[in-house]
């Protein structure tokens, strides 16, 4: 039944070629490929995004950094289909990702992606009656009780959102959008509104859901360390057209703490990497040591 | 225990604003009885009282009030209904809802009683007409507030709607709706204050028919037969009758849901 | 100590509405005759209507008769008998022009005045654009009649010939609708609404000109003989406060009807263009059969009697004096025996 329903829609995704598509319908996790965005602001023609290339494999924790305005968030709702691209794919578990669907739950940072006329567990319960993803007003409560149970929120089930503080508000929005069992978790700078303890006590927590639920992961951020710490891989974006300046292996073992030498080192080069322009040589030379991280080797990189 | 406190802070201020009309009541008589001013021009407090009690007896005050009641009804319902047409027509394209602003614009600061002459013209003296005028002096409230309303609801909720699949009117009905309803309560609120005095005026302008009359006929009359505390009776229960939409119905919604949301501009 | 400074101001600021009430009533109280003598010209603040019956009022004015007399007129002109007696409760006004009932409802409620002139006797009548209405028995519960305002002259001459035709007086209460003249005639004549208009001239003329129209009962049916269908009222703070202006007054209006009823022409040339009439058709109207400009009173006690055993008042005079001035108590005599025909005409027949 559903494999009937997944080859009707690839069918449809005709603009994709027709061997990318054989050669990408077997792979499960999320594929960006040669994603670009423009737009007409004023008048003028804006290249927020250029030949963007990346994936997660299922249940990767993929962290995308960039400096401000650089289209973090540009691309995450591309992705998300809330925005459309000007060029290339994004395809999850090889089938061109359209509009917005279940299968690509967005975190937002805003504190206000709450409805705040619907208790916290409400808000979950409501999500999952919506997508019907339990049957049942009383199933739907009891999966949105476990939900919320997982992101540490037990006892708070019946605060409405303005009760809550915003590192709670944003659990509940993390445990609604995991509800629905999404492919993949798009993360947009959830936690750049909170104090930085708050933060910090969230990266753990996110840490530890997403390896409870091994959910796949794509989490904008502009904050390095939290790059570090939550990313399996790390996509560094440069400013103005957005484009992939290079995407890094983590070798950090978890759990992660940032006074580990290597930590430093990886900062030190994205930090580099961020001001440099794509091509620069990803590497950091100290002057006690000299490292180079390994660059992921992302399939069909456009210039190589 | 906070509800507690707050139940006898409530009733407090109950009780010191009963107060205070009691003592305005109080030297409303004094003044009435000190004999300086015409009893024609201020009755006193008893004699209104006595009035009230007597007309209520009567059954006189309730089915005039039932019959306001009725009419503020169906002026407010038909208001109501226009009202999300209208805004469903201004959000779907965004050069209606520039006619709609401006018709609104034009219109909104026009009292409802002032298109009484037209409203006759057209539509001839009885409840008709009154009930025209209570939809037009209701109705642009509420497409001021149903429209910011919903331009009010975050971006970030409504791609949460369409992140979970909600489309169309069921996006309306599960985001906007709620998201919008602080907006549409307070609508509500303007709307049925304007109508009720737009009924209370059109009635005492062009003094509906005897039989159909409601609040505003009994004052009308009352004045016509220079019977003063009838006129001040059916004041009272114009008041009266405000007073209780306001405190029993909207406040007591407004604490089950837009306040119990934290959903108030405060 | 600034909450109890606000509730202070608020305290002195009620007591302060409450002395400016007083204030006025005393200043107006304070209005003596002599302070009036002291005054060259003796101001009389006159409350009038618009309208064909006030045709004496507007000659006065254009002829500068209340001037003849040494008064300084203020003319004030209301939209209703009701906002005339309302004028004059309130001192805004020393003497103004109305229907009788409405002159005894505010009488009856303690209204400090009395008749001092009569002012016209004019034709009244009830006018439908319905074919099958012949008299007040035919009209449907839901049909609707028009006119000026409850408590006037045509509403009490509709409780009169309601109570002869079917016996009782509030037998249309229901049916009645307040409109103005004009607005109704517009109504009738349009068939929005209402079914019939109790009115005056010119709307009767004006409505009966039309196809369809006719006239279902008169005022003289209803009352039994012809009344004044309006009267000058005098407050008693002006009748004894200024009895010199009062004397001026009833001379000026007296003056002014004498000069239409004897040159009715000129009189139409005059008022023509405050109609918006030619004056051909003001002409017309002013000789209408049953137009009768006259000081004399008609219908007083009549009038009296038939509201108090309706209930729309209480009291009912013992004798003419208590509702009018010693000038109309002394025009209309105390014949012994049979009372004199200009008595009868005080009373219904």
């Amino acid at each position: 039944m559903s494999h009937v329903l997944r080859e009707s829609q690839v069918s449809q995704a005709s603009r994709v070629p027709q061997a990318v598509q054989v050669r990408e319908a077997s792979e499960a996790g999320i594929v960006v490929r040669g994603l670009g965005k423009r737009f007409i602001a004023a008048g003028r023609e804006i290249v927020a995004l250029e030949n963007i290339d990346l994936s997660a494999a299922t249940g990767e924790f993929v962290t995308i950094i960039g400096p401000s305005g650089c289209g973090k968030t540009t691309l995450l709702r591309c992705i998300g289909g809330f925005e459309r691209p000007t060029s290339g794919t994004v395809l999850v578990d090889g089938r061109v990702a359209g509009g917005p669907g279940t299968d690509r739950m967005i975190v937002f940072q805003s504190f206000d992606q709450l409805f705040p006329w619907l208790t916290a567990l409400e808000n979950v319960a409501r999500a999952l009656r919506i997508t019907r993803t339990v049957p049942g007003v009383a199933e739907s409560r009891r999966a949105a009780c476990a939900y919320l149970e997982l992101v540490g929120l037990s006892g708070y089930e019946d605060f409405f959102p303005h009760q809550l503080s915003g590192g709670m508000k944003q659990r509940v929005a993390i445990a609604r959008a995991l509800s629905v069992r999404p492919r993949i978790l798009l993360m947009d700078e959830p936690f750049g509104s909170l104090d930085a303890f708050t933060r910090t006590t969230l990266q753990d927590e996110l840490t530890r859901i997403w390896q409870e639920t091994s959910v796949t992961i794509l989490f904008v951020t502009h904050n390095i360390e939290e790059a570090i710490i939550l990313g399996d891989q790390i996509v560094v974006l440069t400013a103005r057209p957005g484009r992939v300046a290079a995407t890094l292996r983590n070798p950090l073992p978890r759990p992660r703490s940032p006074e580990a030498a290597l930590f430093c080192d990886l900062w030190q080069a994205i930090h580099n990497l961020l001001g440099f322009r794509r091509g620069a040589r990803v590497g950091v030379a100290l002057p006690h040591r000299r490292v180079v991280f390994e660059e992921v080797d992302v399939p069909q990189l456009a210039t190589r | 225990m906070i509800r507690l406190r707050r139940l006898v802070t409530a009733n407090v201020r109950t009780l010191r604003q009963a107060l205070f009309v009691t003592t305005l009541a109080g030297l409303w008589e004094l003044a009435a009885r000190a004999g300086r001013l015409p009893a024609l021009l201020l009755p006193p407090f008893s004699d209104v009282a006595v009035a009230l009690a007597t007309e209520t007896a009567s059954g006189e005050i309730l089915g005039r009030l039932g019959f306001s009641l009725a009419l503020v009804g169906v002026g407010l319902g038909l208001a109501v209904l226009s009202a999300v047409l209208v805004t469903a027509a201004a959000m779907s394209a965004r050069i209606v809802s520039e006619w709609v602003q401006t018709l609104m614009a034009i219109l909104h600061p026009l009292p409802g009683i002032a298109v009484l002459p037209i409203v006759i013209l057209w539509l001839g003296t009885g409840y008709r007409s009154i009930a025209a005028v209570i939809w037009f002096a209701a109705v642009w409230p509420l497409v001021v507030n149903l429209h910011t309303g919903l331009r009010s609801v975050p971006a970030t909720q409504i791609e949460v709607g369409r992140n979970l699949g909600l489309r169309g009117l069921h996006l309306v009905a599960e985001v906007l709706i709620p998201g919008a309803f602080p907006h549409i309560l307070s609508g509500m609120r303007v709307a049925w204050a304007r109508a009720w005095q737009a009924l209370v005026a059109a009635e005492m302008v062009f003094g509906a028919s005897g039989g159909e009359g409601g609040l505003g006929w009994f004052i009308y009359k009352r004045r016509f037969f220079m019977e003063i505390p009838g006129v001040f009776a059916g004041m009272i229960v114009i008041v009266l009758v405000g007073l209780i939409v306001e405190r029993a119905l909207f406040d007591s919604v407004e604490a089950r849901t837009v306040r119990r949301w934290g959903m108030t501009q405060e | 100590m600034r909450r109890s400074l606000g509730v202070i101001m608020c305290v002195a600021l009620l007591l302060g509405g409450l002395g400016l009430a007083y204030g006025g009533g005393s200043t107006s109280a304070a209005r003596s005759p002599q302070a009036q003598a002291q005054a060259q010209e003796q101001e009389i603040r006159i409350a009038g209507q618009f309208g064909l019956v006030y045709a004496p009022l507007m000659v006065a004015q254009k002829h500068k008769i209340f001037e003849k007399y040494g008064l300084k007129p203020v003319w004030k002109e209301y939209g209703s008998g009701a906002a005339v007696r309302e004028a004059l409760v309130s001192g805004e006004v020393d003497v103004g022009f109305m229907g009788i009932p409405p002159f005894l409802i505010g009488w009856d409620k303690g209204c400090p005045w009395k008749a001092a002139v009569g002012f016209c006797v004019v034709p009244v009548a009830l006018v439908t654009n319905n074919p099958s209405i012949k008299n007040l028995k035919d009209f449907k519960p839901g049909d609707k009649i028009a006119l000026p305002s409850p408590g006037s002259v045509q509403h009490i001459l509709l409780a009169m010939q309601a109570e002869r035709e079917l016996g009782s007086a509030t037998a249309f209460e229901k049916h009645i609708v307040a409109m103005p003249h004009p607005d109704a005639a517009a109504a009738l004549i349009s068939k929005k609404g209402i079914v019939a208009h109790f009115t005056t001239p010119p709307y009767i003329f004006e409505e009966l000109s039309h196809p369809g129209m006719h006239l279902v009962v008169d005022d003289v049916t209803c009352f039994g003989q012809p009344f004044s269908f309006n009267v000058g009222v005098a407050t008693t703070r002006f009748h004894d406060g200024n009895p010199v202006a009062y004397a001026c007054f009833v001379m000026a209006i007296s003056e002014a009807m004498a000069w239409i009823n004897t040159n009715k022409k000129e009189a139409a040339a005059l008022l023509a263009p405050e109609f918006g009439l030619t004056m051909e058709k003001t002409y017309r109207y002013l000789t209408w059969p049953g137009m009768d400009y006259t000081t004399a009173p008609y219908g007083l006690m009549g009038f009296a009697d038939f509201m108090q055993k309706a209930g729309y008042i209480k009291n009912v005079p013992r004798s003419l004096s208590d509702i009018a001035w010693e000038n109309l108590v002394a025009f209309v005599g105390d014949r012994a025996g049979e009372p004199s025909p200009i008595q009868q005409l005080q009373f219904r027949r």
